[in-house]
């Protein structure tokens, strides 16, 4: 259970930049986040905190429901994988502004992550998938 | 597992994983998008990345997502998976929306094709678009799925090949032998160069002019999301792609098919940034390096006879009509403009929009031109007589070529890449073959997959109806296509958004969910595909009205808004009949927006074209809420 207590205190985090009372929680320097993160940076929080969250829900589940555990792991891999392709497809391309502060031979780096890096991002992706879900698939079928 | 190692032992080459992802890598994009979108980036830098990222996310999720669970009920198609898991009705509905996706699509193949041999071979439009018609029928009625197969991975191939030609040629021009893939980094850097000189002498047109790696100058965040989930979700779900990677495999195999084709499709997306930055790179440093337009560079001919390209609003191919024009009588401009609109009403617009005194010269440029109409004479005349005074016109008078007054369109770029690339003249015929190879492939794998509709056993392919439903839906793709729409580009993308709305939720979550059901996947049909179907056409032929329903959601700026109330008043108390059309005509064409401005009917500021982004949620929200609904009701379709 230990993700979804994390996953529980990103959110808060979030929450808590979003409403402005970033400064005030138990702890802070009294700083307001919101400049520094920005948008981008607070999706990425809340997303990873609902990631973490889901994680810690699925594996709860499995262990309670062994009978569904083929088709837990496969709902897992097949969120984790969706959330991954979106951020090389769509939040890497969004976030694009501080990649480009480095340039790497003259060629600023976050256009070099949209232009090739993401793709070839997707396809590593996509072979880790199907490798990943093959062997889900191969542990189903030995356990029946 | 037996099943697997059952058909392994069955497999043969083209069903090997890796050329089985190749060939369905020659199905997965439309080529009419695949070979503008140098062209597109090439115009818009970073923004038009978004295609890119789309296409091949799409590709991704087709081979991992959508064609396993499509692989996993045993069918070969979509419509089939649909009848399968939840019944007739569901698949014959599923089946409207993929003829809605697929005719577009299908059309806006046909059109490319016509429009690059026409340009690039010299075959007239119609009889490119008929010889293609009739060799794609054939193929779909004859040629079994292995031999298919096959012409998908030549075609491909072929295509690869003459990209990585030119990208390597236009690389060592600029700086020898290196891989075009890394050195582009140093194109880019003079690129920026160039574009700061452009900006000092001030001769730019900010209408247009993009700094070729600044994020977000063209389409704003929200469009590029909006993009590449409508292009993603679209091509996840195409449907001869999810066929290629499903039909007739092991769940397993057709994921590491989908990976392959993915590696494939990235090969060719990755040099695209490439290709465009070293197009770029030579472009404008002839604009930076003070051309004059006396010296037009020859690269230019072939895009300005084609219409894909004008300097100051004129094209060699609209001084060639005037010609025809004039030499069959007609020499006042309305009369030209008449002929003009024969051949295009883009290409009537600009003439309505030149200078008297431009078109006059035009047409003592035709004049002179009307006896002996060689390429050579029309050159000379274009650049001589015509040019000179449209620059002087348009303010530009130091006669130069400058990025304000020219403009490429992305086919227009594509036939400008071998001249530019420095390749011999006999290798232009060449690449455009490679490419309409490539996107006969794709109209035939259309057909196909319109086909598969109604074929539900292969035996079942000695009726009438396949051949009929083959020969009829091409029909009413070539009716289209003999339209010559423009906007390729557009209705490529608009396809995609649809298919991705009305069918991403039901084969993406329907298929996999357990508790779906036959309610809940047409529902999910019907609404996701409505929305986004009612966004487009609201959007495109009732814009004024779509913008008065949804104001409040409406991005329109304030002196938007007041232009547009404005127009309304003068609508209402307009004494004439005609100052009224022209009044409603005005406000229509302020709510729906122009390629330069946005118009203010839409939601949020989303692009017509990517509608999916409110149809795909709604899709998977009805799927939920009805299936929840309906669960509790004894059904025969409800199957685990």
């Amino acid at each position: 259970m230990i993700e979804v207590g994390f996953g529980l205190l990103l959110i808060a985090a979030a929450v808590a930049i979003l409403s402005g009372v970033g400064g005030l929680l138990p702890g802070a320097s009294g700083v307001d986040l919101l400049p520094l993160l920005g948008y981008g940076g607070i999706g990425f929080l809340l997303a990873t905190g609902v990631l973490l969250v889901a994680a810690g829900l699925a594996r709860r589940a499995i262990g309670r429901q062994p009978e569904r555990r083929h088709a837990l792991r496969t709902a897992r891999l097949t969120t984790v994988a969706l959330l991954v392709a979106a951020l090389l497809a769509i939040g890497l391309p969004l976030a694009v502004g501080p990649f480009n502060l480095v340039r790497i031979g003259g060629l600023p780096f976050g256009y070099y992550l949209a232009a090739q890096g993401a793709l070839i991002g997707l396809v590593v992706l996509a072979f880790a998938w199907a490798a990943r879900q093959g062997r889900i698939d191969a542990e189903g079928a030995r356990h029946e | 597992m037996s099943e697997a190692t059952a058909s392994a032992a069955r497999r043969s080459w083209i069903s090997a994983e890796p050329l089985a992802g190749l060939a369905a890598a020659g199905q997965a994009v439309p080529v009419a998008l695949l070979a503008s979108l140098p062209g597109l980036v090439f115009v818009a830098g970073f923004d038009h990345l978004a295609y890119g990222l789309g296409l091949l996310a799409g590709v991704v999720l087709a081979g991992l997502l959508i064609a396993p669970h499509v692989a996993r009920t045993g069918a070969a198609t979509i419509t089939d998976a649909l009848r399968h898991r939840f019944g007739r009705a569901t698949a014959i509905i599923g089946a409207i929306v993929i003829v809605l996706v697929v005719l577009p699509l299908l059309a806006a193949e046909l059109t490319f094709v016509g429009v690059l041999a026409e340009a690039g071979l010299g075959v007239p439009y119609l009889v490119a678009i008929f010889v293609t018609l009739a060799a794609s029928v054939a193929a779909t009625l004859w040629l079994g799925e292995r031999a298919f197969a096959w012409l998908a991975v030549a075609a491909y191939g072929l295509l690869a090949a003459s990209l990585f030609f030119l990208l390597g040629l236009l690389a060592f021009k600029a700086h020898g032998i290196v891989l075009p893939h890394i050195a582009f980094g140093q194109a880019l850097t003079a690129i920026s160069g160039h574009e700061g000189t452009l900006l000092e002498n001030g001769l730019v047109d900010f209408d247009t002019f993009t700094v070729h790696v600044a994020p977000f100058l063209r389409l704003s965040g929200r469009d590029f999301l909006a993009l590449v989930i409508s292009v993603a979700l679209g091509t996840a779900v195409l449907p001869p792609l999810v066929s290629a990677l499903a039909a007739g495999r092991h769940p397993h195999i057709s994921r590491m098919t989908g990976a392959w084709a993915a590696l494939f499709v990235m090969l060719v997306l990755v040099s695209v940034p490439a290709l465009a930055a070293y197009v770029k790179l030579a472009i404008y440093g002839a604009l930076a390096g003070d051309t004059p337009l006396a010296a037009l560079p020859s690269w230019l001919a072939p895009p300005l006879k084609a219409d894909l390209a004008h300097v100051h609003g004129i094209s060699l191919a609209m001084l060639s009509r005037a010609a025809d024009a004039v030499g069959a009588g007609a020499a006042d401009p309305a009369a030209i403009a008449d002929h003009l609109a024969r051949h295009a009403l883009a290409a009537e617009q600009r003439w309505l929009a030149l200078d008297e005194q431009v078109r006059a010269a035009i047409v003592a440029a035709a004049r002179t031109i009307s006896a002996d109409a060689s390429g050579d004479a029309l050159w000379q005349a274009y650049v001589g007589q015509v040019l000179p005074v449209a620059a002087t016109a348009a303010g530009n008078e130091a006669a130069m070529l400058t990025q304000a007054a020219l403009v490429i369109e992305p086919l227009g770029l594509l036939l400008a890449l071998p001249a530019l690339s420095g390749a011999p003249g006999w290798i232009a015929p060449l690449i455009v073959i490679a490419i309409l190879a490539a996107a006969l492939v794709m109209a035939t794998a259309l057909i196909r997959s319109l086909r598969a509709l109604v074929v539900d056993e292969p035996a079942a392919s000695r009726s009438w109806r396949a051949p009929a439903v083959t020969l009829a839906t091409a029909a009413v793709a070539a009716g289209f296509a003999t339209l010559r729409p423009d906007e390729l580009v557009t209705i490529v993308v608009s396809a995609l958004s649809l298919g991705a709305a009305g069918l991403f939720p039901v084969l993406a979550l329907g298929l996999a969910w357990r508790h779906a059901t036959a309610a809940g996947a047409i529902a999910a049909i019907l609404a996701g595909g409505g929305v986004t179907l009612y966004y487009d056409v609201g959007i495109q032929v009732f814009p004024a009205a779509f913008y008065r329903t949804w104001a409040p959601i409406s991005n329109a700026a304030d002196f938007a808004i007041e232009e547009f109330a404005t127009l309304e008043t003068d609508a209402r108390e307009a004494e004439s009949e005609e100052e009224r059309a022209a009044a409603a005509a005005a406000l229509e064409t302020l709510a729906r927006g122009t390629a330069t401005r946005h118009g203010l009917a839409n939601w949020f500021g989303i692009d017509s074209a990517s509608g999916a982004i409110f149809g795909v949620p709604v899709g998977l929200l009805a799927l939920v809420l009805v299936s929840l609904l309906s669960r509790f009701r004894p059904s025969r379709d409800k199957e685990p």
